[in-house]
């Protein structure tokens, strides 16, 4: 994944996925999945404009056999606010960290 | 490779030969080497790292000193003008799956001077080229005790009688999702049906950077040599590639991946993953499997909707009627806070031991950042295995899961309509005892790690999987309609 986007996971209020992820789209949002949550894609700018959340670069462990680590942008997320648009939309929105492989 | 990976193409990659102590070139006329003759080239003492450093001082990076040449890189410019020679961009085609890739390379005619600086200590450079990467679909060997796909990993987790009676795994399709699969000729001279299909946020299909998923599927055609199998490239989000996978509707999704999670309150951030396993496994009857963790409180490994498996030791040698048997001490075995009841694992496959689980020779992309990682010499903390030849020797859980989900397939065949909770209490009920050992310690055990003991026991659940028992008891099963009673689970 290009580091200038960020994946995040948006839970939807019961029966308003697709238009939460239509809202998304219009907002700028890359939506790649539409199911329980969506997923969706989006350049931390937009990220950060949208939903008031900023972003701290961490490192974490990619594979512990050969001590690879790995960098990802880590959301903070004290100040996160449901745009208007979407608040009749969507209940949470979440950042994923990339897992470690076993 | 650095070609491929930095995307260099303004740098010179070559090997600088030292002057040999001798006055002798291996470059005359009619010299041959030999392991006779070698010694004659060789340079005295210190002269390699005097032409090291004198190569560093014009502004050249070292990255090797060797006996007779050393190896460095240096920029386009620096090259032409400290050895006034001309270089120019060629391409070569390194693999079918890696593709071409360009490299700067010496103009043929155009003049080289070896400088003052250096003339004494070396007596030419030569920019070198990408090889050709020609990966064997056979393994190199290695001395120390370690098991091979499909052959050890079969023998030792039962699954070749299996296979003896017909049932491979045959009209099974299996997911993974994991860092990529390269397309390694292991798989196609073993004749696997091996796919590769990528999570909506992945780039580059045709590669696996890391080595991971390349090496772990191997696992999974072990005890089903005839699945379909689909690996599924993770981007930057597990949870997409994971839904990818479900929406498939394999019969099995294998995952050697996952989060330390110590606290006692699921993270929001992995709710959804937790809501998409769930209804992989609930709503549409996938069997999903999940390695426990190294070291780690794996999640999803703790769901108690997953196959969680954990990793048991080997030896080569014989204890009774099976293998002397220990649970591995860099598996996790963990009680979950978060699932109350839920123990970890259910059932183990095969795992190496610390320090770095060095075990089971599998297939990687050469040159990738596990071939690179644990190539070289120096067991146990090296494979033994070459840094660029396309294989290594790992393990971990992440292929403890892969195994099981072979066998998983394996009793799909023979029925297809087992419930995946039914299909973990048949692996549970026939694993093989695992009574010596204790697992890696994790933010939920003790240093010690826990126990394995007589009977069902912390460290590896109820043992090591046991293919052919799991068979005998899956064939006679009865399936129950769901509207039955009692109902099936």
């Amino acid at each position: 994944m290009p580091q200038s986007l960020i994946s995040a996971e948006i839970q939807p209020l019961p029966n308003q996925e697709k238009q939460a992820a239509l809202v998304l789209q219009r907002l700028g949002f890359l939506v790649l999945y539409v199911g329980t949550t969506i997923s969706i894609q989006a350049p931390r700018s937009l990220r950060e404009s949208t939903f008031n959340v900023s972003f701290k670069e961490e490192k974490k462990t990619a594979m512990a056999e050969i001590k690879s680590e790995q960098t990802y942008l880590r959301a903070v997320t004290d100040k996160l606010i449901i745009p208007q648009t979407l608040e009749s939309l969507i209940s949470e929105v979440m950042f994923i960290e990339p897992p470690e492989f076993f | 490779m650095t070609y491929l990976s930095n995307n260099k193409e303004e740098q010179v990659y070559f090997e600088a030969v030292l002057r040999s102590e001798t006055g002798e070139s291996m470059f005359a006329l009619e010299t041959y080497l030999s392991p006779y003759n070698l010694h004659q080239f060789s340079p005295p003492p210190g002269r390699a790292t005097h032409a090291a450093i004198a190569l560093q001082s014009l502004g050249f990076r070292v990255q090797q000193i060797g006996t007779f040449s050393i190896s460095a890189e240096g920029p386009r410019e620096l090259w032409e003008r400290i050895f006034g020679t001309r270089v120019e961009a060629r391409s070569q085609t390194v693999s079918p799956s890696v593709g071409e890739v360009t490299y700067l390379s010496h103009v043929a005619g155009a003049p080289f001077t070896i400088p003052s600086e250096l003339s004494e200590l070396i007596e030419r450079a030569y920019p070198q080229s990408p090889p050709v990467l020609f990966e064997s679909p056979l393994p190199p060997r290695v001395k120390y005790h370690h098991l091979t796909v499909p052959s050890d990993v079969a023998t030792v987790c039962r699954s070749t009688p299996v296979h003896k009676v017909g049932i491979t795994g045959k009209g099974v399709l299996v997911a993974m999702v994991d860092s990529g699969f390269y397309k390694h000729s292991f798989y196609e001279w073993h004749g696997y049906n091996y796919q590769a299909t990528l999570a909506p946020d992945a780039t580059n299909i045709e590669r696996d950077e890391s080595g991971h998923g390349t090496a772990e599927a191997a696992n999974i055609f072990a005890n089903a040599p005839d699945i379909d199998f689909i690996g599924v490239k993770m981007g930057g989000n597990a949870t997409l590639a994971f839904k990818t996978a479900s929406d498939l509707h394999p019969a099995v999704i294998s995952n050697s991946w996952g989060y330390n999670i110590c606290g006692d309150i699921l993270p929001n951030s992995l709710k959804p993953l937790e809501a998409a396993i769930i209804e992989a496994v609930q709503e549409r009857g996938i069997i999903v499997c999940f390695s426990a963790g190294n070291g780690h409180a794996g999640f999803p490994g703790m769901m108690p909707e997953v196959i969680s498996v954990g990793g048991v030791y080997a030896h080569d040698t014989l204890d009774g009627d099976d293998f002397l048997l220990e649970a591995s001490n860099y598996s996790s075995s963990f009680d979950s806070k978060i699932y109350p009841g839920r123990h970890v694992p259910d059932l183990c496959g095969l795992v190496g031991m610390k320090p770095r689980a060095i075990y089971i020779m599998l297939p990687v992309e050469p040159g990738d950042q596990i071939d690179r990682g644990l190539g070289g010499n120096g067991y146990p903390n090296k494979d033994e295995t070459g840094t660029d030849d396309g294989w290594a020797v790992i393990s971990g859980t992440s292929a403890s899961c892969p195994q099981i989900a072979g066998v998983c397939a394996l009793l799909k065949q023979v029925q297809p309509g087992l419930s995946p909770s039914l299909i973990k209490s048949i692996l549970r009920a026939s694993a093989r005892d695992v009574k010596k050992g204790n697992s890696n310690q994790t933010c939920l055990t003790t240093s010690e790690g826990q126990p394995a003991g007589n009977g069902h026991d912390g460290a590896t659940g109820t043992g090591l999987v046991d293919a052919y028992g799991a068979y005998k008891l899956a064939r006679s099963v009865t399936i129950r309609n769901i509207h039955d009673l009692p109902s099936p689970r």
